[in-house]
């Protein structure tokens, strides 16, 4: 499952957002497919497949393969900077 | 030595005087590069004093703070650049609890601050001086501050201008207080500008970036750009991070934001000027 760390600082700012990442005191600015990602695990502790269904319902055009590759990347991307837990 | 103390000054809470030998012609620069800051009734934490250290060879200076010497420089002009740099020191440190301090420049117009964000040597204080020539009310060209309903408080501080940026402004030349070129300290007064009264409201985040021979330009940046840009030029972003990261959220939401390419003054100028005829602003 994949779930938001705690005590993170979120501002949304159009379609991005800012994150403030208090253990390693770090701010990150999420593009607009991040900040999707982030929004939608957000809402609660969910699995790769209910992510890219969720996000797959807001993105159109792209492959299922190619959708799957890009947010398992994104995934990592987030988990290594502290933003989400993966378990 | 007969001395005169000169203040009390405040700059967002910093209060202070600063003591200097009765007849020298640094005192009447001293008294001149921080009348900006003159606060009457204020009461003063913090004494410095700039003596003559004739028992040191050349032309040596002391500077104190409370009476303990802080430092030993080398002639007048140095004694200058550092009691304002102790300054911004002291000004930074005390008004770190209240304000968040953004390292940055702030003119305005009709009520709205554009603010000048960048590293030293971007450009800021030149483009600031360049508005401040052109009638814009002066905030800082050192020290943003933002306070809790995001708006902007005056550090009216000297202007500084770099030697290299000097040229621009043959009209505030300064006397010579040492043999090769020092940055020039020029008190708000000195420019068809008043020092913007009370708090101000931001209307343009631009982000300042000197280029010899470039186009002059505005580029375009997202808020969340503006917010990490303007977080990596804040000096006390770290003392209290999700307080300054609300704040700087706030204060893109207001505004415009852009990364300014300085090819020319003149250049850079204009299009701010643009900004407001246009009504963006």
């Amino acid at each position: 499952m994949i779930s938001l760390a705690s005590d993170l600082l979120i501002e949304q700012l159009d379609d991005e957002l800012v994150v403030w990442e208090p253990r390693l005191r770090q701010l990150h600015r999420l593009d607009a497919t991040a900040s999707l990602v982030l929004a939608v695990i957000s809402e609660g502790p969910i699995s790769l497949d209910g992510l890219l269904s969720e996000i797959q319902e807001a993105v159109r055009g792209v492959s299922s393969a190619r959708l799957r590759s890009d947010v398992e990347s994104l995934v990592a991307q987030l988990t290594d900077l502290g933003l989400i837990l993966s378990a | 030595m007969k001395t005169v103390r000169l203040g009390p000054y405040t700059g967002l809470g910093f209060a202070f005087t600063i003591e200097m030998p009765r007849a020298d012609r640094l005192t009447e620069v001293v008294a001149a590069t921080f009348a900006g800051l003159r606060a009457e009734g204020e009461v003063p934490r913090t004494a410095f004093a700039a003596h003559p250290a004739p028992d040191l060879p050349g032309q040596q200076w002391r500077i104190l703070v409370d009476g303990e010497c802080q430092a030993v420089v080398s002639d007048r002009s140095i004694a200058l650049d550092y009691l304002t740099w102790s300054v911004n020191q002291g000004t930074i440190r005390v008004g770190s609890a209240a304000y968040t301090l953004v390292h940055a420049a702030a003119v305005s117009r009709e009520g709205g601050a554009v603010v000048l964000a960048a590293p030293m040597e971007s450009g800021k204080s030149t483009t600031c001086a360049g508005l401040l020539r052109r009638g814009w009310s002066y905030l800082t060209d050192e020290a943003v501050a933002v306070d809790e309903e995001g708006l902007l408080t005056p550090f009216p501080k000297a202007v500084t201008i770099d030697p290299g940026a000097q040229f621009l402004f043959p009209e505030l030349a300064r006397p010579a207080l040492a043999d090769y070129p020092t940055k020039w300290h020029v008190p708000a007064g000195e420019f068809p500008a008043a020092i913007a009264s009370g708090r101000v409201r931001v209307s343009a985040l631009l982000f300042p970036q000197y280029q010899a021979d470039a186009e002059t330009k505005l580029i375009p940046v997202t808020r969340a750009e503006a917010v990490t840009g303007l977080a990596r030029s804040t000096f006390n972003f770290l003392d209290a991070p999700e307080r300054n990261v609300r704040r700087l959220a706030a204060l893109s939401r207001r505004a415009r934001s852009a990364r300014l390419v300085i090819g020319s003054l003149e250049q850079a100028v204009e299009r701010i000027e643009c900004l407001v005829e246009s009504g963006v602003l």
